[in-house]
């Protein structure tokens, strides 16, 4: 079966994509727009939304009366902070219990067992930290688990990362006001407007397709062509692939995750489920330009870390459609045919082009989601994925995401201003060195929970001895484990054999402070801006809608993640690239 | 305006050299994290140098040797730039300090005595430490004033030239804003008592330099968040470079024949990638900017005020003394009746020859422009410049016969006119409306009109009459000081806001903001309003900066974020304001603006430089560290050096050697022209952005052909 021009495929995705992020974009920012205290106006062809005010307002309104809690209570950035890791402990509780004792708990149709201490403390804190980050194959777990823990727990997340947003635009929304609002009311107005109606949407687009869903079955029995027996796990996939993907989470119910045909069955579901992973992450990034009242700066935002995903994108596509090095022999007079790329563990349907948008996709922002095998990648498209997640995902999580983002835009006005004579500001906030020690914790906080762990993983024998390949191969199969950890992006180029004590735990820390240090500084960085005066901006100000300051963001965001990465990814994908020595004759996976 | 000189002399430099070296204590530098970073990798190498195998891996002594060297070169050129910048501000305090001589004062043993009537028994001479606040001193003509004090009684002109640097002399009189007097200054005439307001080393001038010499050593508050930004990148690359030393063992375990990476050379990149340029040159950006400061005769009290004056959006601005120069002279004259333009120009220009008023002066200003003009249009009939070819046309149009001073008529309070008496015995005169009216025997109609008019336009009539007839008026107004105009359309080009507060009335301001082009203007204004205007713009959120130099001025001064008071105000003024303009020129704050946006623009772009010079260094620094385990990353190197060692010391002469290279641009600071944040945005970018992806690469590739030249490294 042909696929389309890569170039086709491209630019579809990337327009889709951009009108989607607009749409959607457009949507969230009306969903919080008092919580973000903003002087939102919908614009004409979106005033249909206000209709839907009362409809969601009841389920809330029920809602909060249930879990009793008081909208009007508001938080300052303290409250706010215990507030997200209170709530976050009791999903990792929960988590932790229901895997460690899955085997006796219903709904355990094929007899799973329970989780190892180690394996339960990584699997429940990577998933409590939105990261979804699998160290076992996703058939060793029970549709009770995959539906009352992964489930919940893959809206609880985002939603944990879209109730930051709204808070981080009073920073600047405030006027010497300290409260950021209530922290449950976003997380119960994000799901109940953002999460769950978009994810159903998707849900039902692949069932259209084809993807299974029950929770009435775990396996089903299928007779082979060579008359064996296979039995096939089955469960709720259409509904948490659709979370699973818009919701930044990505472990899936099966090990082969998006690549089975159970949870991605064609072409089109392929495109819907690439779509879903950016289109989330970029609206929030939209959707700030409104809340602050500056709609081109949030274009401008978006622009920004839209062009470095579609580059990478580029370069990935670009390193798969080309032939894979180490393919190229010859074996009794046969020789492998690359003429449509790098097809090894790739799906047909999806080809090298559409494998290589979604690995970029995954990786541009945390989504874990995969639908073709990283560590088959050439080492031109394997740089591509470890790039991404040099400048910590791109576009990063669901709500985190922005306020990642936000941090290198703070550096960035903060250099801007300066070059043009003023003291640091941004969106009439001044920058002092109070907030740019959290701004530059938060940036540093990557490099530090990567690296070190990276440097003693490869000179231990705890590190060195799960890795599947030698060389820069294993190098960049560690690496990719602690970025995916560190960024809370889940993926895996797998190959390693991960479910040890030492993984289980370093992964689990990192998975954990990568999450959680970063949102309690980001808090704290409102906290201390919200009670600050708004200084008006004028044309001696710095322009933050301009294409200069679009530059000198791109230049920035790269070149942190450069200048912090670049050492580590040359023992990995580039000396890979520039040694020739692409390691898959060696028995890659 | 004149400049304080500051010249470093020879010893100075040699200090600065010295300083250098002393700087290279831990204690001093570990104040600058970039810097003692780089000073603990100059130790390591050193060891290295002396047991070139600490590490395993062995190089030779001679390359480890020129490692150490240029680390070392590179903290000592860094501490030269600071102490450079230190002592150029340490001149200024000492050329402060040298107008500090002590002089003997004449104390008033009878302090009731009439100042214009004290005789030699009045008073004891005693040498000038030894007064005390609170005494009286009799300062005669051609006395030095020997302590700052305030005058009590009399007025005296005061030469400030010391300390201003102005050489017009200055009215110092009791009561009033005009009240204080600073030591070591010289009454020229007429006869003073002063009372003395500080101690021994406590003057103004003490306390000035105590000032600068503090605000010069202290961070400002951007530079401590520049200090954290650049601490954290300085981090970022400990991490970043500290891991490969690791990486590099994962790398011996299998590739044949490497055993692990150069530790020295690892030192070398680390040192490469931090930000060691603008952390070196961070201090003597601070400083240079204090002292373009101070070079304009303006002490700031603190770095921080400094910054604020570059970031201010609003500037509340006093007419008189600011934008005016508080005298009126000729605008325009007007014909009354049949008269032409012509006789009029004429009799107001014969009326004024020998008038020495800055309106006499202004009148045969305009008139001789007003020639000017028309003979360079042509001159039309009927024009007033028809007739005239000459500057002094009034002389050749009397056939020859000279006016001169002794036909002048001055002015006199009884007639309240002056004018001159033509050879002829014609008679011309000018004058206030009214009283030129009373003297006129052919009033036209219009006159009334006309002057009722230029006064309600803000402007003072003058009539002008010929024979007893009233043939002209001549309209004033608010003289402009030269060039304000272009100034606040320069501010207002950065994005400042200008308001003017006038205790005037609304004519008047009105006429004066519409010719400078002010924002928004305050007539008829309490002076104890102005705090109330701060307080407002500042609900605003924005930054105010304001001049002042009255005591009323002193809560407005003090609650602006950057208050300019004037050196011949009041004390309470200049305690109050956070800068203090001995100039006494209140214009001067837009300078101040310029500057501090000066400071904050040399500090960005040369970070920007700084970071930007990273790219290329890595380009450089990684496949030469990793040539000997990977041999195909010389890919990488897209300057085609020649050897890995080449590259390694080629990048650590241009690390160390563009310190001193940017200590000029650090000191004199960025150029800079008003202009928008966009259009400076982009400009600075390009230059120091751009500029600082491809100057290392110049560089680099230079000093590797030298290298090649002579032969080493290869």
């Amino acid at each position: 079966m042909a696929n389309p021009h890569p170039l086709l495929e491209y630019a579809v995705f990337f327009g889709l994509a951009a009108v989607l992020i607009y749409v959607v974009g457009e949507y969230l920012a009306w969903i919080y727009r008092d919580e973000a205290h903003s002087t939102h106006t919908l614009p004409r062809h979106f005033e249909w939304l206000e209709r839907l005010d009362g409809i969601f307002g009841r389920i809330e309104g029920f809602i909060y009366r249930v879990a009793g809690i008081t909208p009007t209570r508001e938080m300052n950035w303290k409250q706010f902070a215990a507030a997200v890791v209170l709530f976050n402990a009791v999903i990792w509780v929960w988590l932790y219990v229901v895997l460690f004792f899955q085997d006796g708990l219903p709904m355990n149709y094929v007899g799973v067992d329970g989780q190892s201490w180690d394996l339960a403390f990584h699997t429940a804190s990577s998933f409590t930290s939105n990261t979804n980050q699998q160290h076992y194959g996703g058939e060793s777990l029970s549709v009770f688990t995959h539906t009352f823990a992964i489930g919940i727990t893959m809206f609880l997340t985002p939603a944990t990362g879209l109730g930051l947003m709204p808070a981080f635009a009073r920073a600047f929304n405030n006027e010497e006001n300290p409260l950021l609002g209530n922290f449950y009311v976003n997380v119960v107005k994000g799901t109940v407007r953002f999460l769950l109606p978009i994810s159903a949407f998707i849900a039902v687009l692949l069932i259209s397709q084809g993807a299974v869903q029950t929770i009435l079955s775990g396996q089903m029995t299928a007779e082979t062509l060579t008359m064996g027996i296979q039995n096939i796990r089955v469960g709720p996939h259409a509904g948490i692939e659709a979370i699973k993907m818009f919701g930044t989470n990505g472990g899936g119910i099966n090990a082969a995750n998006a690549s089975t045909a159970f949870e991605n069955p064609t072409p089109f579901s392929n495109l819907v489920l690439t779509l879903a992973m950016p289109v989330g992450t970029f609206a929030g990034i939209y959707a700030w330009g409104a809340w602050v009242g500056k709609r081109t700066h949030g274009i401008v935002l978006v622009a920004a870390f839209f062009l470095i995903f579609a580059a990478l994108a580029g370069v990935g596509i670009a390193g798969e459609t080309g032939a894979n090095p180490a393919m190229d022999v010859e074996s009794n007079g046969l020789t492998v045919d690359q003429s449509v790329g790098n097809m090894e563990s790739k799906e047909v349907r999806f080809g090298p082009t559409g494998s290589a948008i979604w690995g970029l996709s995954t990786t541009s922002t945390t989504n874990g989601g995969v639908n073709s095998m990283h560590n088959s990648w050439t080492s031109l498209g394997t740089f591509s994925l470890l790039f991404a997640f040099a400048i910590n995902n791109v576009s990063n999580g669901v709500g985190t995401g922005l306020l990642n983002i936000l941090m290198f835009v703070i550096v960035t006005a903060f250099i801007g201003a300066l070059m043009i004579g003023r003291r640091p500001q941004y969106l009439g906030k001044k920058l002092e060195w109070q907030e740019i020690r959290y701004v530059f914790l938060v940036i540093l906080w990557l490099p530090i929970i990567v690296l070190i762990p990276q440097a003693h993983a490869v000179t231990s024998s705890l590190g060195t001895e799960a890795i599947a390949n030698p060389g820069f191969r294993g190098f960049s199969e560690i690496l990719y484990e602690f970025f995916s950890a560190s960024a809370n992006n889940g993926s895996g180029l797998e190959g390693l054999a991960d479910d040890t004590p030492y993984y289980n735990i370093v992964n689990g820390l990192q998975v954990l402070l990568a999450r959680y240090v970063p949102i309690v500084a980001q808090l704290a960085i409102a906290g201390y801006l919200a009670e600050k005066k708004i200084s008006p901006e004028g044309i001696g100000s710095l322009d933050t809608e301009s294409p200069a300051f679009l530059v000198l963001l791109i230049g920035i965001v790269v070149i942190v993640g450069a200048l912090t990465f670049l050492p580590a990814l040359v023992f990995g994908p580039i000396g890979e690239f520039f040694s020739g020595a692409d390691v898959f004759l060696n028995g890659g996976v | 305006m004149s400049e304080i000189r500051i010249t470093i002399d020879t010893t100075q430099q040699r200090e600065a050299i010295k300083q250098s070296a002393v700087r290279l204590d831990p204690r001093h530098l570990v104040k600058n994290p970039v810097l003692f970073v780089v000073e603990v990798g100059t130790v390591i190498a050193l060891l290295l140098t002396v047991y070139p195998s600490l590490f395993d891996a062995g190089g030779s002594r001679v390359y480890y040797g020129l490692i150490t060297v240029l680390l070392a070169a590179t903290v000592l050129f860094a501490n030269y730039a600071e102490a450079y910048a230190e002592l150029e501000g340490e001149a200024h305090a000492d050329s402060l300090r040298e107008l500090q001589t002590e002089t003997d004062a004449k104390r008033l043993r009878n302090t009731g005595v009439d100042v214009e009537a004290i005789t030699d028994d009045d008073y004891e001479t005693v040498d000038g430490g030894s007064l005390e606040q609170g005494d009286i001193v009799y300062v005669d003509e051609g006395d030095v004033i020997p302590r700052d004090g305030t005058v009590v009684e009399g007025s005296a002109s005061v030469d400030e030239s010391a300390i201003t640097g102005e050489s017009d002399p200055v009215i110092r009189q009791s009561g009033g804003d005009r009240t204080s007097v600073v030591g070591g200054t010289e009454v020229l005439s007429d006869r003073i008592k002063v009372e003395v307001t500080s101690e021994a080393g406590e003057s103004f001038l003490d306390k000035m330099i105590g000032l600068v010499e503090d605000a010069t050593r202290q961070k400002t508050p951007n530079e401590i968040a520049m200090t954290i930004l650049l601490s954290g990148l300085t981090l970022v690359f400990v991490v970043a470079v500290g891991t490969m030393y690791f990486f590099g063992q994962y790398l011996a375990s299998f590739v044949t024949g490497f055993s692990g990476l150069d530790v020295a050379e690892l030192i070398a990149l680390l040192i490469a990638l931090m930000p060691t340029t603008i952390g070196a040159l961070l201090a003597a950006i601070r400083v240079a900017g204090m002292t373009r400061v101070t070079r304009r005769n303006v002490i700031a009290k603190s770095g921080r005020a400094v910054e604020a004056a570059g970031d201010l959006d609003t500037l509340v601005l006093d007419k008189t003394g600011t934008i005016t120069t508080g005298e009126r002279v000729a605008q325009e004259f007007h014909a009354l009746g049949d008269t032409t333009d012509e006789a009029v120009v004429r009799a107001s220009y014969q009326s004024s020859l020998y008038d020495e008023t800055t309106e006499g002066r202004s009148i045969i200003e305009l008139a001789e422009k007003m020639n000017g003009e028309a003979r360079a249009d042509g001159g039309d009939a009927g024009d007033i410049g028809a007739a005239i070819d000459s500057p002094r046309w009034v002389e050749t149009d009397l056939e020859g016969e000279r006016l001169s001073e002794d036909d002048f008529v001055p002015f006199s309070a009884e007639t309240r006119m002056s004018g001159i008496d033509l050879p002829d015995g014609t008679e011309v005169r000018k004058g206030a409306v009214d009283a030129v009216e009373a003297y006129a025997t052919s009033v036209p109609g219009k006159l009334r009109q006309v002057s009722n008019r230029i006064s309600e336009s803000g402007g003072t009539p003058l009539a002008v009459a010929v024979d007893g007839e009233v043939i002209g008026i001549i309209e004033l107004q608010d003289e402009l000081k030269p060039g304000i105009a272009d100034r606040i359309a320069e501010i207002q080009k950065m994005g400042v806001e200008t308001i003017m507060a006038t205790g005037d009335n609304a004519r008047t301001a009105q006429w004066v903001a519409d010719q400078v082009g002010i924002d928004r203007h305050y007539a008829e204004f309490d002076p104890e309003e102005k705090i109330e205007l701060v307080e407002e713009v500042q609900s605003e959120g924005k930054l105010v900066g304001m001049t002042g130099d009255g005591t009323n001025d002193a809560p407005a001064l003090a609650k602006a974020d950057v208050g300019l008071a004037m050196n011949a105000g009041t004390n309470a003024a200049k305690e109050a304001g956070n800068m203090v303009d001995l100039d006494s020129n209140p214009s001067k704050i837009i300078e101040v603006v310029g500057i501090g946006k000066q400071l904050l623009m040399t500090r960005g772009a040369l970070t920007t430089f700084s970071v930007a010079n990273d790219v290329a260094k890595y380009f450089v620094l990684l496949p030469a560290i990793l040539a000997a385990a990977l041999p195909g990353l010389a890919g990488m190197d897209i300057l085609n050096l020649s050897s890995p060692q080449s590259a390694v010391v080629a990048t650590l002469v241009y690390n160390a050697v563009i310190i001193p290279l940017l200590i000029p641009l650090a000191l004199r600071g960025v150029d800079y022209e008003a202009q928008s944040g966009s259009a400076l945005l982009r400009k600075n970018l390009v230059v120091y952005g751009f500029g600082g992806l491809i100057a290392p690469f110049v560089f680099i590739k230079g000093i590797d052909l030298l290298f090649v030249a002579m032969g080493v490294f290869q």
